[in-house]
C-alpha cells in the first residue's frame, strides 16, 4: 500500500534523532505554554490578585526586595543580607522577581511570536502568490509591484515605523512582523503557482470544468502548502530571537508581558554586580526553544523536500 | 585475446538508511581492444552503477564496492590508492555521460576544460595543450575548432556539447570509452552522428568500448558483444549476432518483442508485465520470475548461474538454459 | 553597460515612488498627526501644545490639495501633506531632526564614517574566515566532521546576538580586560575600540554564514560537472577550489553583493552597545526619542540603498557567470 506523503515524511524525521529530541522539546515547551493558557481560579493573598493561569498556580512566588541567587535562603539589598521569603531555583532578579517564574511566562509570548506573525504572512502569501501566479497579466504585475516596493524597505526599517505608529503590544508586533515578512513566501508561492498552473492535470481539471477558485484551493494550494509549512516552521526561530532583540531595544512588546528580551535587558544591567542568573536563565530558555525548532525544522524540510522523495 | 577491461563477480551495494541496494549483484564482463561491448537493460538494473564502479567514482558514504575484482589494461583497479586511480581517469579509461547539457562546467571555456584534462595527466604546457585540444575538436566534427575553444558550454547545442564530451575523453587516447547513454538526451537525428563519431574514433585508436544503453537499435549498429543486465545481474551474454537472432532468456525475449515492429501490425504492443524491482527488495531466486511467463517453482527459491548455451553466448534462466523442465 | 544600469535606473522609478507612498501613508494616514505629536512631546501635552506641534510640522494642511488660500491671499495646491512629503524625499530636501536640531543630512555625513569602521572589517574578516572553513567542510562532506561542523552551526546560529554581545564584552572587556569595554575615538586611535565588536560581529555570524556557505557548495558539489571533472582525473582539491567554487560564486555574490549597501547602515546593537557613534546609534536615538523626521529620511534612503545594492547584484552576476548577458 503506497505511502502517503506525511507518513514518508514521519519516518524520515524519526531518523534523525536530533530532530526527534528538539521536537519532545518543542512538546514540553508547548505544554508550558498551554498551562499558560488555561484560566485558573483566582487566589487572592493579601489583598493582591495573583494567579491568572495554572502557570501562575503552579509557579508564581512572592517578590522579594532584591536579588539573590540561585537556590539560596538570603538575598542581597544594598549590599546587606536578608532573609529570603522562599527558596528560588534560579534565583531572584533586581526587582526580586523568581528568574524561573519569569523565564516560563516568556515561554508562551515566544510561541505567540513564533508562529502567528508566520500564519499573517502566510494568509498574505498564499492569497497574492496564488492569484499572482494562477492568473498573471495585471493582477501578477501589480502584485508583484507591491511586493517590490516592500522588499526595498529593509524588514528592520519597515517594522520599527510601524511599531512606531501603532501601540505597543504583543498582537502589534506579531501584526508588525507578519505584514513585513510575507514577501518572500509569496515569491515562492507565486512560482510554485506558475510552474503546477502549466501542468497537465490542472488543464485536465479545466477541461472537465473546474472552476477558477475550486482549481486554486483544491488543486494548487494543496502542492504549495509544503512551502508554506515549512516557512513556518524555519522562521520560528529567528522571530522569537528577534523579539528577545526587538524588546532589548525598546519596541518590543508591552511591560507586563512575559519576556525574554525584557529578562535579557535587566539582567545587562545586573552583570556589572556579578548578578548572572537572570541572564542565564532568559539565555538557556531561549536557547534551548530555537535550538530545538532549528533542529526539528531543518528535518522538516528535508522530509518534505520533493526531490528527495524518490524513497 | 587480451582483455582491455574485465570485471569479474562485481558487488556494488548502497547503505541507504532505508536498508542496502544491491545495485551491482554480481556481475562478470569483459571487453576487448577495438571491440565494443553493449551494456543493455531497462533503468534501475545497474548498468550505470556499473560503469561508475569502473573508475571508482561511486559517492562514497552510501555506496561501496563490496566484492569482485576489476582488471584494466592488466591492472587490479579495486586495489589501487586513490592518487593512482586519478591517473587513470581520463588517461587510461574515460567515461561520457548522458546529459551533455549539465555534464559541463558552465562557467569555463570548452577549450579551458578540454586543457584541464590534457595538463593533468602530461607535462605539457599550455601551447602545446591547446594544439592538441584544436585537433581533439577538429576531428569531433566541431566547426571551426581554434576559434570554438574561447566558446562557453551554454553557446553549444546539445550534439556539439556530446562531441566536445567524446573530444575530452579521447584526447588522451584511454584505452577504454565508457559511454553511458551517450545519445539518449539527443534528438533522434543528432543520434547517428554521435555514435558514427564514436565507432570511426574507435576505428583509429582501437580503444575498447563499453557502450551503455536501453535502445536495441543502437546496440544493433554498434556493438560486438552484448550482455543484458536485469536486477543487478547479467541474465544473457554473448555475440551481438547470436543474441540478435536467437536469444534466450525470457527478459531478453520481452525487450524484443517489444519493440514497435515496421512490419507486422498488431493491435496492442507488447510490455513485459510488472515493473522492474526496487534494488532494496529483490525477489528471491531469479529476479525476473515475478515477471516471467516461464517461471516454474525452482525460479522462485534458487537464482540460475550463466550457463554456455552456444560458443559465447550464455544465459541464466532455469527453464531455458539450466536442463531442469 | 551604461545602457544596462540607465534601464535599470529607470525601471527602479516606480520602486522609488512606492517607497515614498508607503512612508506617507506609515506616517500620515496610518498614525494620525496628534498621536504622533502627543508621542513626541512626551507626558500629557496640553491640547495647546499639539496644535503648536501639528502645525509647526506642517501635519494639519490637508491631505493631497490645498485649496485653501494662504496668508498673502495666494492658492498653492501642491502645499500639502502629500506632495510635501514626496517632494522632501524625492528632491533630497531632508528635514531637520525634531530631536538633535541639526539638519539630518549633517547628521548623516558625521555618522557613517564610524559607522563604516565597524561594518566594513566585519563584512571583510566574515568572508575571510566563515568561506575557507566551509569549503573545508565541504571537502570532508558525508563524513562525520562534516555532519559536526553542521551540528556546530545550528548552535552557534541558536544562541541569540545579543548573547555573543553582551557576555563577549562582559568577558573580554570586563573581566579579562583584553579590550577597553566602551567608547570610540576618532582617528588614528580608534581601532583598539573597535576591535571587539568586529570580533563579536564575526562570532555571532559564523553559525549562519558556514552553513549557508555550505549549503551552497553542497548543492554545486552535486551538479553533473562536477561528476566529469573526477571522471577526467582531477583532484578533490581541484573539484572543489575551481570548479565547485566559481559556480558557488553566484549565489554567494547574490547575498554577498547586496549587502554591501548596508555596511552603511551599522548595526544597531552593537553602536548601542559600544557606544559608537554611528548610523545605527542614530536610528536607536530616533526611534526611542521618536523622531519622525529621521526616521522618514532613513527609511527612504536605505531604500534607496537597497535598490542600488539589487543592481549592483545583477550587474556582478555577469562577471562571475558567462551565461548571463546584458541584454
Amino acid at each position: 500500500m503506497a505511502e502517503s506523503h506525511l507518513q514518508i515524511a514521519i519516518k524520515r524525521i524519526k531518523r534523525d534523532r536530533l530532530a526527534v529530541s528538539g521536537f519532545c522539546v518543542i512538546c514540553l515547551f508547548a505544554f508550558i505554554a498551554f498551562l499558560d493558557s488555561i484560566p485558573s481560579p483566582r487566589r487572592d493573598v493579601g489583598g493582591v490578585q495573583w494567579t491568572r493561569t495554572v502557570l501562575d498556580a503552579l509557579f508564581q512566588k512572592e517578590v522579594e526586595i532584591s536579588y539573590s541567587p540561585p537556590m539560596t535562603m538570603t538575598g542581597i539589598l544594598n549590599r546587606t543580607e536578608f532573609q529570603l521569603k522562599s527558596r528560588h531555583l534560579l534565583g531572584t532578579n533586581n526587582l526580586g522577581e523568581d528568574v524561573l517564574y519569569n523565564a516560563l511566562k516568556g515561554v508562551r509570548t515566544a510561541f505567540i511570536i513564533g508562529i502567528v506573525p508566520s500564519v499573517i504572512a502566510a494568509f498574505f502569501a498564499i492569497i497574492l502568490g496564488l492569484l499572482a501566479g494562477y492568473y498573471g497579466g495585471w493582477v501578477d504585475d501589480i502584485i508583484q509591484y507591491i511586493y517590490q516596493v516592500l522588499s526595498s524597505i529593509p524588514g528592520i526599517l519597515l517594522l520599527i515605523a510601524m511599531l512606531m505608529v501603532m501601540e505597543r503590544g504583543l498582537w502589534q508586533l506579531c501584526f508588525a512582523l507578519g505584514v513585513t515578512s510575507w514577501v518572500g513566501l509569496c515569491r515562492l508561492i507565486r512560482g510554485e503557482a506558475l510552474k503546477v498552473k502549466s501542468m497537465e492535470y490542472i488543464e485536465a481539471a479545466r477541461a472537465l470544468g473546474a472552476s477558477d477558485l475550486r482549481l486554486l484551493f483544491r488543486h494548487i494550494l494543496p502542492n504549495v502548502m509544503y512551502l508554506v509549512i515549512i516557512e513556518i516552521t524555519l522562521d520560528f526561530s529567528s522571530l522569537v530571537m528577534s523579539e528577545a532583540v526587538l524588546t532589548y531595544i525598546g519596541i518590543g512588546v508591552e511591560p507586563g508581558t512575559g519576556s525574554w528580551g525584557r529578562m535579557i535587558m535587566m539582567a545587562d544591567r545586573e552583570l556589572a554586580n556579578s548578578i548572572w542568573w537572570n541572564l542565564t536563565g532568559a539565555s538557556v530558555f531561549l536557547f534551548a526553544l530555537v535550538l530545538a525548532f532549528n533542529l526539528f525544522a531543518d528535518a522538516l524540510r528535508d522530509a518534505l523536500d520533493p526531490r528527495l522523495r524518490e524513497g | 585475446m587480451e582483455q582491455v577491461l574485465k570485471i569479474e563477480d562485481l558487488r556494488t551495494h548502497f547503505f541507504t538508511g532505508e536498508g542496502v541496494a544491491r545495485a551491482v549483484d554480481g556481475v562478470s564482463v569483459s571487453v576487448g581492444k577495438n571491440r565494443t561491448l553493449g551494456l543493455v537493460g531497462e533503468s534501475g538494473c545497474g548498468k550505470s552503477v556499473t560503469a561508475l564502479s569502473i573508475l571508482r567514482l561511486i559517492p562514497s558514504p552510501p555506496g561501496k564496492i563490496v566484492d569482485g575484482k576489476i582488471t584494466l589494461s592488466g591492472k587490479d583497479i579495486l586495489s589501487l590508492p586513490e592518487v593512482e586511480m586519478r591517473d587513470i581517469r581520463g588517461k587510461l579509461a574515460s567515461m561520457i555521460f548522458q546529459e551533455p547539457m549539465t555534464s559541463l562546467n558552465p562557467v569555463f571555456t570548452i577549450g579551458t576544460q578540454i586543457i584541464e584534462a590534457v595538463r593533468i595527466h602530461t607535462d605539457m604546457g599550455k601551447a602545446e595543450a591547446r594544439e592538441i585540444a584544436t585537433e581533439y575538436l577538429s576531428k569531433v566534427g566541431i566547426p571551426a575548432p581554434a576559434e570554438s575553444m574561447s566558446q562557453y558550454p551554454h553557446q553549444l547545442s546539445g550534439g556539439m556539447k556530446q562531441r566536445v564530451m567524446i573530444a575530452m575523453a579521447l584526447c588522451l587516447k584511454p584505452a577504454l570509452l565508457i559511454a553511458d547513454e551517450p545519445t539518449t538526451a539527443l534528438d533522434v537525428t543528432i543520434q547517428a552522428g554521435i555514435l558514427r563519431l564514436i565507432k570511426d574514433l574507435q576505428a583509429e585508436t582501437g580503444t575498447a568500448v563499453l557502450l551503455i544503453t536501453h535502445d536495441l537499435g543502437i546496440i544493433a549498429e554498434m556493438a560486438d558483444e552484448v550482455a543484458v543486465m536485469y536486477a543487478g545481474k547479467v541474465v544473457e551474454s554473448g555475440p551481438c549476432n547470436s543474441i540478435f537472432s536467437s536469444f534466450v532468456h525470457p527478459y531478453t525475449e520481452g525487450l524484443f518483442k517489444s519493440l514497435p515492429s515496421r512490419t507486422e501490425r498488431r493491435r496492442k504492443l507488447y510490455t513485459i508485465s510488472g515493473t522492474v524491482p526496487s534494488a532494496l527488495r529483490f525477489p528471491p531466486g531469479c529476479r525476473f520470475h515475478t515477471r516471467c511467463p516461464l517461471a516454474i517453482e525452482k525460479c522462485k527459491s534458487e537464482e540460475p548461474p550463466l550457463v554456455d548455451v552456444d560458443s559465447g553466448h550464455r544465459c541464466a534462466c532455469w527453464v531455458r538454459a539450466g536442463g531442469s523442465a | 553597460m551604461i545602457h544596462y544600469i540607465v534601464r535599470r535606473l529607470l525601471l527602479a522609478v516606480p520602486t522609488v515612488l512606492g517607497v515614498c507612498l508607503v512612508t506617507f501613508l506609515l506616517f500620515n494616514v496610518f498614525a494620525s498627526p496628534e498621536a504622533v505629536a502627543r508621542k513626541q512631546l512626551g507626558k500629557n501635552p496640553t491640547p495647546a501644545q499639539v496644535k503648536a506641534w501639528v502645525t509647526a510640522h506642517g501635519m494639519d494642511k490637508p491631505m493631497f490639495f490645498n485649496l485653501n488660500p494662504g496668508k498673502d491671499g495666494s492658492i498653492r495646491p501642491f502645499d500639502s501633506r502629500f506632495w510635501n512629503h514626496m517632494t522632501e524625499l524625492l528632491l533630497f530636501r531632508f528635514p531637520e531632526s525634531d530631536y538633535l536640531h541639526e539638519k539630518v543630512i549633517d547628521l548623516l555625513k558625521q555618522k557613517i564614517v564610524p559607522s563604516l569602521t565597524i561594518t566594513v572589517p566585519a563584512f571583510l574578516l566574515s568572508i575571510l574566515v566563515t568561506l575557507p572553513i566551509a569549503l573545508l567542510i565541504a571537502y570532508y562532506r558525508g563524513t562525520y566532521i562534516d555532519r559536526l561542523a553542521l551540528l556546530i552551526c545550528v548552535i552557534l546560529m541558536s544562541i541569540v546576538i545579543l548573547n555573543y554581545i553582551i557576555v563577549g564584552q562582559y568577558l573580554l572587556a570586563v573581566v579579562f580586560k583584553y579590550f577597553p569595554i566602551y567608547g570610540y575615538d576618532f582617528g588614528v586611535g580608534a581601532w583598539k575600540f573597535l576591535l571587539l565588536p568586529v570580533i563579536l560581529a564575526v562570532a555571532s555570524g559564523l553559525g549562519g554564514g558556514v552553513r549557508f556557505y555550505r549549503t551552497v557548495m553542497l548543492n554545486e558539489v552535486r551538479a553533473d560537472y562536477v561528476r566529469t571533472a573526477m571522471a577526467k582525473g582531477v583532484s578533490e582539491e581541484g573539484v572543489l577550489f575551481k570548479h565547485v567554487l566559481k559556480n558557488a560564486m553566484i549565489p554567494i555574490l547574490t547575498v554577498t553583493v547586496l549587502s554591501i549597501p548596508f555596511l552603511i547602515t551599522g548595526s544597531l546593537l552593537l553602536e548601542m552597545y559600544f557606544g559608537i557613534p554611528g548610523m545605527g546609534n542614530l536610528m536607536l536615538n530616533a526611534i526611542n526619542s521618536h523622531d519622525y523626521p529621521v526616521i522618514r529620511t532613513l527609511v527612504y534612503i536605505y531604500s534607496l540603498l537597497y535598490i542600488a545594492g539589487s543592481i549592483l547584484t545583477d550587474i556582478s552576476y555577469t562577471l562571475v557567470d558567462p551565461r548571463v548577458v546584458f541584454e
